[in-house]
C-alpha cells in the first residue's frame, strides 16, 4: 500500500501541497514576514520587491502575510465543514439504508430536497439569510454538504446488510444499533472518507467563493476570497493584489484534489 | 464524475489566474512606456467622437422608478430632472436657484407669501400648457405621496397653501417663515408633473403607474427602459427653451466599475458615474490619452454616527476618546489621494453657516487613552462598525480605523452590509458605529442639521446618532422660523459647536467631486450639492 502511494507522481505532488499548507498555517506567525493586519498607507499598492515579495495591497498589507495567514481560515473551514457534514451524513445515511422502509423514505426525501439546489446557491442564499460572517459560511457549506455523504454511505450499507456477518451478528442478538456501530459503519466507512478528502478542496474553493461575494470572511480577514475581491477594481494596475491569492487557492485546492483522487485509487477496490 | 468535476474546477481557475496574468501584461506597457499602448489594448484615443449627438452615460446603480415624487433614489434623481421641469432650478456649479418655468417670483415682506408667474411658452410633452392648476396639483401631490418630498414641505405648506391668481400666476402661502424655502423648489420634489396624472391615480395617486413613464415638461423624454440594462432619453425637439444638442442620452448599467473603466478608454462610454471608481482607479487613469478627471469641489460628507443610546457611547469621554483616535490626514492624503480635506461639522465648507472656527480633534492616540481612562474603560471594550457593500473607500477607512483603535485597546469589528439591509439596521437603531456619507439637496444648512441633529429625526429621520439635546432642538426650531440671515448664520454656528464638544458623529472628510470622461464631453460642470446631476442637456462633444 505504501508503494502504491510513492509510485503516483501526482499524489505525491499533492500531498507535498497539503503538507506545505499544513505547515504554513500551524507556523504562520514565525514564517510570515509582516503582520497581515498591519495597515501602512505610506506602502500602498507596492509591486512585488525584496521588501515585500508578493507586493502590498490596497492599505499597504504585506500580501505575502496575508497569504500566509489565510491557509489558517481555509483549512479551518474546509476541515471544520467536513467534520461537521461527515458524521451526519454518514449517521443518517446508515439508519435510511439499514432501517429501510418509512425511515429510509423520509430519511432520503429530505436529502433529495437538498440535492435538488445547485449546492452554491443554496449555500449563498442560507449565509446571505444569517448575516456576513465566516462563521454562517461555514454552517452554510456544512447544510448543503451533508447530503453527498448520505448518498454514498446509505448505497453502501443496502450493499451489506444482508451479508453473513450482518447476519450472524443479528442471529447472536446483537441490537440495531450495536450492529450498525460496530459491523455497518466500519464496513461503509471507506468510500465516505474518500469523498471527504476530495471534498476538502471543494469545500476551500465555495468557501473562497462566497467570500468573494462579500458573504463570507469580514475585514481585515486575510481570507483568499476577501482579498481577490477587494482587488478587483484595481487588478488591472496592479496585478499582485489578485494573482497571488488566485494562485493560494489553485494550488490548495489542486493539492487536495490529486490527493483525494490518489487516495482513491489506493482505497477504492473498484478502481484497482 | 470526480475526475471531471476536478477538471472542470480547475480549468476555471487557470483561466482566473490567465485573466489576472493578462492585466499584468498591460501594466507592464504602461509603467514601461514602450510603444503604442493604447494600439495595444483597443484604445480609442483619438479625439472625435463616433457620433456627436448620441451620449453614453455608465453607472452601477440600477434606477428604481421614475416617479417624479416617490423616490429618493439619486439614479431616478438623474433622470426625473430631465423629464420634468421646477419652478426654479439649480445650473451648473452655482447653488443658487435660477428661474425655469417660473419667469420672475415675489416674496412678500413677512415671508410667508410667494408669488410665482410662469413662462408662457412652457409645455408638457403632449402639448398642454404648464398652468397655474399643474403646479398646485404637483405640490399636493408630492405632500400626498409623503415619500421624502413631504418632509421637506411639512410645516412650511400644506394642501390649503396654493391660491391660483390665474392660468399663468399662482401665490404659495407658508404656513410659518421659511427661509431656504425657494431653495427647496429647486430639487426633484419640486417637479411639475402634468396634471392628466390624475386620471390614473388608482389607489396610490398613480405611483405604479407614473413608475416607468413620462408625465413631464423638460428637455428630454423618456424613448425606451430596459430595466436593469438600459434608459434611453430622446430630446425633446419642441422643448420651449433650448433644444439639446445630445439627441440620445444612453444610461447603461454597468455592474463591474473594470469595465466600465475599460468602455471609456475604448471610447463607448463619455462619462462614468462619480461614485463608481475608487480614488486609486482615478490616480490610474489621470494619464490616459483621451480622458480626462474632473475635480469640482463638493458638499459631500463623510460621516461616523455614534449610537448614543448604546453603551458605552452614551459616555461623551468615549465619543471624545473615538474623535481623537481617527487619522484625519491619513484617510485624506492616503486613502482620498487628496480627494477631501477636513471639516468640522456637517455643513461643508463653501455653504451658509459653515462654522470657521469650531475646534477640529486631532490624530492623537495619547489624547484618546487618557479620555477612556478618565471614562473607567482603561482596558478597553469590543465596537461594531457598519458599512456597506461595494465601497473600497469606506472599506478601507474602517480597516484604518480598526488598526488605531487596536492601540487604545478598543477591538473593532467590521461589518458589510448590503446598502438595503445597512439601511434598515441603522435606522432602526441597532449600530453602534457606521460609516455613510451625505449630500444636501439643497444649500441651507437647516437641511443638514435638521436630519443629523433635531431628536424628531432619530432613525428613520436620518438622525442615525440618536442625537437628543434640547438646546439644539430649540435653536433649529427657530432657525427655521428666522428671516434675518445674520441671525440664522449665528444659531447654525452655534449648533455646529455644541455638536463638536458632544460628538455624535465623526467627520473624516468634505470630498472633492470626481468624474471621469472622454476630453471631447464639453459643457459638463458639477454641481457641489447635486454631485448625481449630469447636466445632459448642456453638454455637447467635440
Amino acid at each position: 500500500m505504501v508503494r502504491r502511494v510513492f509510485l503516483s507522481p501526482l499524489t505525491m505532488l499533492g500531498l507535498f501541497i497539503v503538507v506545505m499548507i499544513v505547515i504554513l498555517a500551524i507556523f504562520a506567525p514565525w514564517i510570515a514576514p509582516n503582520d497581515p493586519l498591519q495597515v501602512n498607507l505610506g506602502q500602498k499598492l507596492l509591486p512585488p520587491s525584496s521588501e515585500h515579495l508578493f507586493g502590498t495591497d490596497e492599505v499597504g498589507r504585506d500580501i505575502l502575510s496575508r497569504i500566509i495567514f489565510g491557509t489558517r481560515i481555509s483549512l479551518k473551514i474546509g476541515f471544520l465543514v467536513v467534520i461537521i457534514a461527515f458524521p451526519i451524513g454518514t449517521i443518517l445515511g446508515a439508519i435510511a439504508g439499514y432501517a429501510g422502509g418509512a425511515v429510509d423514505q423520509v430519511i432520503m426525501r429530505i436529502t433529495d430536497i437538498f440535492l435538488s439546489f445547485p449546492g452554491i446557491i443554496l449555500s449563498m442564499s442560507i449565509a446571505a439569510a444569517l448575516g456576513p460572517s465566516i462563521e454562517n459560511v461555514l454552517l452554510a457549506l456544512a447544510v448543503t454538504w451533508w447530503p453527498w455523504y448520505t448518498r454514498i454511505v446509505r448505497s453502501s450499507v443496502l450493499s451489506i446488510k444482508n451479508s453473513e456477518f450482518v447476519e450472524s451478528a443479528r442471529a447472536l442478538g446483537a441490537s440495531p444499533i450495536r450492529i450498525l456501530i460496530k459491523e455497518i459503519i466500519p464496513n461503509t466507512i471507506g468510500p465516505a472518507s474518500i469523498q471527504a478528502s476530495l471534498d476538502l478542496g471543494f469545500v476551500i474553493l465555495s468557501a473562497a467563493g462566497l467570500s468573494f461575494i462579500g458573504l463570507g470572511a469580514q475585514p481585515p480577514s486575510p481570507e483568499w476570497g476577501a482579498m481577490l475581491s477587494s482587488s478587483r477594481e484595481i487588478l488591472r494596475d496592479a496585478w499582485w493584489s489578485a494573482t497571488f491569492p488566485g494562485i493560494a487557492i489553485l494550488l490548495t485546492v489542486l493539492g487536495f484534489n490529486l490527493l483525494g483522487d490518489g487516495l482513491r485509487d489506493l482505497l477504492d477496490p473498484k478502481n484497482r | 464524475m470526480n475526475k471531471s468535476r476536478l477538471l472542470g474546477k480547475a480549468m476555471s481557475l487557470l483561466l482566473i489566474v490567465m485573466l489576472a496574468l493578462t492585466g499584468c501584461n498591460k501594466y507592464n506597457q504602461e509603467s514601461s512606456g514602450e510603444g503604442n499602448t493604447s494600439e495595444n489594448n483597443g484604445t480609442n484615443a483619438s479625439a472625435k467622437p463616433s457620433d456627436p449627438n448620441v451620449f453614453n452615460f455608465a453607472t452601477n446603480q440600477d434606477i428604481p422608478h421614475l416617479d417624479p415624487h416617490g423616490t429618493s433614489a439619486n439614479t431616478s434623481f438623474r433622470v426625473t430632472y430631465m423629464l420634468y421641469d421646477r419652478l426654479v432650478t439649480y445650473d451648473g456649479t452655482d447653488t443658487e436657484v435660477k428661474p425655469q418655468l417660473a419667469e420672475k417670483w415675489d416674496i412678500s415682506d413677512d415671508g410667508l407669501t410667494y408669488t410665482f408667474y410662469l413662462n408662457k411658452e412652457a409645455k408638457f410633452h403632449d402639448g398642454t400648457p404648464v398652468t397655474a392648476e399643474a403646479v398646485k396639483y404637483s405640490f399636493t401631490r408630492a405632500i400626498d405621496v409623503g415619500k421624502s418630498a413631504a418632509g421637506q414641505f411639512k410645516g412650511v405648506i400644506n394642501k390649503d397653501s396654493f391660491e391660483i391668481v390665474d392660468d399663468h400666476t399662482i401665490k404659495i402661502k407658508l404656513e410659518q417663515p421659511f427661509a431656504p424655502f425657494i431653495k427647496t423648489l429647486g430639487t426633484v420634489f419640486g417637479n411639475i408633473v402634468n396634471p392628466k396624472l390624475a386620471e390614473h391615480h388608482g389607489d396610490d395617486l398613480g405611483e405604479s403607474y407614473i413608475a416607468d413613464k413620462d408625465m413631464g415638461s423638460g428637455p428630454y423624454v423618456l424613448e425606451s427602459w430596459d430595466r436593469g440594462q438600459k434608459l434611453v432619453l430622446k430630446a425633446n425637439e419642441d422643448y420651449w427653451g433650448t433644444s439639446p444638442t445630445m439627441k440620445t442620452v444612453n444610461i447603461q448599467i454597468v455592474n463591474e466599475p473594470s469595465t466600465a473603466r475599460l468602455m471609456l478608454e475604448k471610447g463607448e462610454i463619455d462619462l462614468i458615474d462619480d461614485t463608481m471608481l475608487s480614488p486609486d482607479v482615478m490616480k490610474q487613469m489621470e494619464d490616459t490619452e483621451g480622458i480626462e478627471i474632473v475635480k469640482s469641489p463638493g458638499y459631500a460628507i463623510d460621516d461616523i454616527a455614534i449610537n448614543m443610546e448604546k453603551e458605552p457611547l452614551n459616555n461623551v469621554k468615549v465619543r471624545q476618546a473615538l474623535a481623537y483616535a481617527v487619522n484625519y490626514d491619513s484617510i485624506n492624503k492616503d486613502i482620498l489621494l487628496d480627494a477631501g480635506k477636513r471639516v468640522g461639522g456637517i455643513i461643508p465648507e463653501g455653504m451658509f453657516g459653515y462654522n470657521p472656527d469650531v475646534k477640529l480633534y486631532d490624530f492623537d492616540l495619547e489624547k484618546a487613552k487618557a479620555l477612556l481612562k478618565e471614562a473607567g474603560y482603561e482596558k478597553g471594550f469590543d465596537l461594531e462598525l457598519l458599512i456597506s457593500e461595494n465601497n473600497e473607500v469606506r472599506k478601507n477607512i474602517a480597516v484604518m480605523m480598526q488598526s488605531d483603535l487596536k492601540q487604545i485597546g478598543i477591538n473593532l469589528n467590521i461589518k458589510t452590509l448590503a446598502w438595503p439591509t445597512f439601511l434598515e439596521t441603522v435606522t432602526s437603531g441597532g449600530h453602534q458605529l457606521a460609516l455613510a456619507s451625505w449630500t444636501p439637496d439643497y444649500p441651507d444648512p437647516d437641511y443638514n442639521l435638521w436630519y443629523f441633529a433635531h431628536s424628531s429625526s432619530k432613525g428613520p429621520g436620518f438622525n442615525l446618532a440618536y442625537f437628543d439635546n434640547k438646546n439644539v432642538d430649540q435653536l433649529l426650531e427657530e432657525g427655521r422660523k428666522t428671516v434675518d440671515e445674520n441671525r440664522r448664520e449665528e444659531i447654525y454656528k452655534e449648533i455646529q459647536t455644541i455638536m463638536n464638544d458632544e460628538v455624535p458623529y465623526i467627520f473624516p472628510s468634505q470630498r472633492l467631486v470626481e468624474v471621469a470622461k472622454r476630453e471631447w464631453v464639453k459643457g459638463f460642470e458639477i454641481n457641489p450639492m447635486n454631485t448625481w446631476y449630469v447636466p445632459f442637456q448642456k453638454i455637447t462633444k467635440e
